[in-house]
């Protein structure tokens, strides 16, 4: 048996606690299954806490023409960390369409997200400057805060990060 | 911010791990229903309107279950027709930000209903079309507009009759992309045709224009001499994606460059442009992009040519997002939407002489989910639609 000790006067941390432990567990249901996790307004404060790193999230469409590009790119870095790092895909029109898994990028991803509720609240939450053009990444480096890059990283940019 | 109190604090603890480990055993096979959002049931918010000739308000979009419908209101949204289901014979449609359904009406009880059918590779697409001749009672089945019928994008389609009842369908279309293969090709093209019989039958594909942007909305307005003016992102060299102007049916000409926020991008910014034509000559734009490190929604002024006219203004709102405009009856109105990190506002700049002064209207706000406004020119002035998910919402931007 073993107990948790919520901070008393913190509830934002015990939010971003829960969050954490929920993005965990239907992260593990989630690629148990194949299928995409709901990104919501709380999941980028529990994915920046919970993500293995280095990772790179890459926010996408269906229809995004540089998005491909932006994904193979970080996936072949992705492939040197030798499963340390992290590569995340976050589909933001995703909600209804079927079979994500099937998209030759999308299945590149480690972690797969489709947005779940307002489009823009989701945006604001993630980088409240963030307009709505994809790809949009963030770099999460081994410390540290996020680094976010509109459209595919140069080479010399992805070499950077997975130095 | 929310709070959450301990104990809630707790319960979702709890809740998270038991779910967690329901899943962790369950699914271990890997073949069980993922938790994911992906597939699930919601109404897409996306849709288009359009204004009958006998002053209707015709919506048209996808309900909860992807099915294609139309709704009227003849009193501009104070109350509404139940939706009424349209058969596309199984077809899937794409009704979401840039790309959705449209309505538009001719003469003589023409009614056209296009939209995007997604095909079986990613990216790809074809543009349908249902046809009415009396006035919307009933509809044709769908039928494929365009020629080209390689698995490759056409989408992102815009309609509209002329003043001489020519239906013109504008899309973008990759098989130059295609065609280009590993040479490479930058951006897209804008393809279009015409029907002379009201959707019945179409002419040629014509190619309007080389590079456009991939995926940001077509505007098209009534070209002063009675044909129709398109207005799009386009991909200038080497990756400047400001806008393009073209008067459909100039193609020996090549596209007149109508923004100069010199934008160097490359990426989707999934915003299209609008255009308004203008009572004193030249059409008014609203287009988004970054200049000189600075984006914003922007203002213009365009000459009967396309070429601007001026300097443009940034709409005053650091946030503006999807912004519309329309011009009636010596009134020009800009709306769009913005984020406050709490709620979406609903805003519009409103102008009565033509777009000399503006002033600043708040007409709405939502913490809901939300569509792009739309503007609508209605025998009753200008009206801004804008859908959240509890309601369909037809403002006056004057009052």
């Amino acid at each position: 048996m073993f107990s948790i000790r919520l901070p008393e006067r913190r509830p934002q941390v015990a939010a971003a606690l829960a969050g954490a432990c929920l993005m965990l567990a239907t992260s593990l249901a989630a690629r148990a299954a194949g299928g995409p996790q709901n990104f919501d307004t709380t999941t980028w404060a529990a994915m920046k806490q919970s993500l293995p790193r280095p990772a790179a999230v890459v926010f996408a469409t269906t229809d995004c023409a540089h998005c491909p590009a932006a994904i193979d790119g970080l996936a072949a870095g992705m492939r040197r960390t030798r499963g340390k790092g992290t590569l995340a895909v976050v589909i933001m029109d995703g909600a209804t369409v079927p079979d994500l898994r099937h998209h030759p990028h999308f299945a590149k991803a480690d972690r797969l997200y489709v947005f779940d509720g307002n489009e823009m609240a989701i945006r604001h939450s993630v980088n409240p400057d963030w307009r709505g053009l994809t790809p949009f990444i963030a770099l999460l480096p081994h410390s540290g805060e996020p680094r976010f890059h509109t459209g595919p990283l140069s080479t010399t940019e992805r070499r950077r990060f997975f130095r | 911010m929310p709070k959450l109190s301990r104990r809630t604090a707790l319960f979702a603890l709890a809740l998270a791990l038991g779910i967690g480990a329901g899943f962790a055993h369950e699914n271990g096979n890997g073949h069980a229903a993922p938790p994911g959002a992906a597939g699930k049931k919601r109404s897409a918010l996306a849709v288009s309107a359009a204004i009958s000739p006998a002053g209707a308000l015709w919506l048209i979009g996808l309900d909860a279950s992807g099915q294609l419908y139309t709704q009227t209101s003849d009193d501009l949204g104070h109350h509404w027709q139940a939706p009424r289901t349209l058969d596309i014979g199984g077809d899937t449609v794409s009704a979401e930000g840039e790309n959705r359904p449209k309505i538009a009406f001719g003469a003589d009880g023409n009614v056209v209903i296009a939209y995007t059918r997604p095909l079986s590779r990613p990216y790809t697409g074809e543009i349908r079309m249902l046809r009415s001749v009396d006035g919307g009672e009933r509809f044709s089945a769908p039928a494929t507009v365009h020629r080209d019928r390689q698995l490759i994008t056409h989408r992102f389609e815009s309609i509209a009759f002329d003043r001489r009842g020519v239906l013109h369908t504008v899309w973008i279309d990759k098989r130059d992309q295609a065609a280009a293969g590993k040479a490479g090709y930058r951006g897209a093209a804008i393809y279009r045709n015409e029907s002379r019989d009201g959707g019945a039958s179409f002419g040629p594909d014509i190619k309007l224009a080389d590079h456009s942007c991939e995926c940001c909305r077509i505007a098209l307005a009534p070209a002063p001499g009675g044909g129709m003016a398109a207005f799009w992102r386009h991909v200038f060299a080497p990756e400047i994606r400001d806008h393009a102007f073209a008067v459909l049916g100039t193609e020996a000409a090549a596209p007149v460059r109508a923004t100069e926020d010199d934008w160097t991008l490359a990426a989707c910014p999934h915003h299209g442009p609008a255009i308004a034509v203008a009572e004193r000559g030249g059409y008014h734009a609203v287009w988004f992009g970054e200049r000189a490190g600075q984006a914003a929604v922007r203002y213009g002024r365009l000459g009967n040519d396309g070429r601007p006219a001026g300097a443009p203004l940034d709409i005053p709102d650091a946030y503006a997002e999807h912004a519309d405009i329309a011009a009636r009856d010596g009134m020009l109105v800009i709306a769009w939407r913005s984020f406050d990190g709490m709620q979406t506002r609903l805003r519009a700049w409103v102008s009565n002489d033509d777009g000399a002064h503006f002033r600043l209207r708040d007409l709405a706000s939502s913490a809901e989910e939300n569509d792009y406004p739309r503007l609508l020119s209605t025998p009753a002035g200008i009206r801004v639609l804008w859908r959240t998910t509890s309601a369909t919402h037809v403002l006056d931007p004057a009052s």
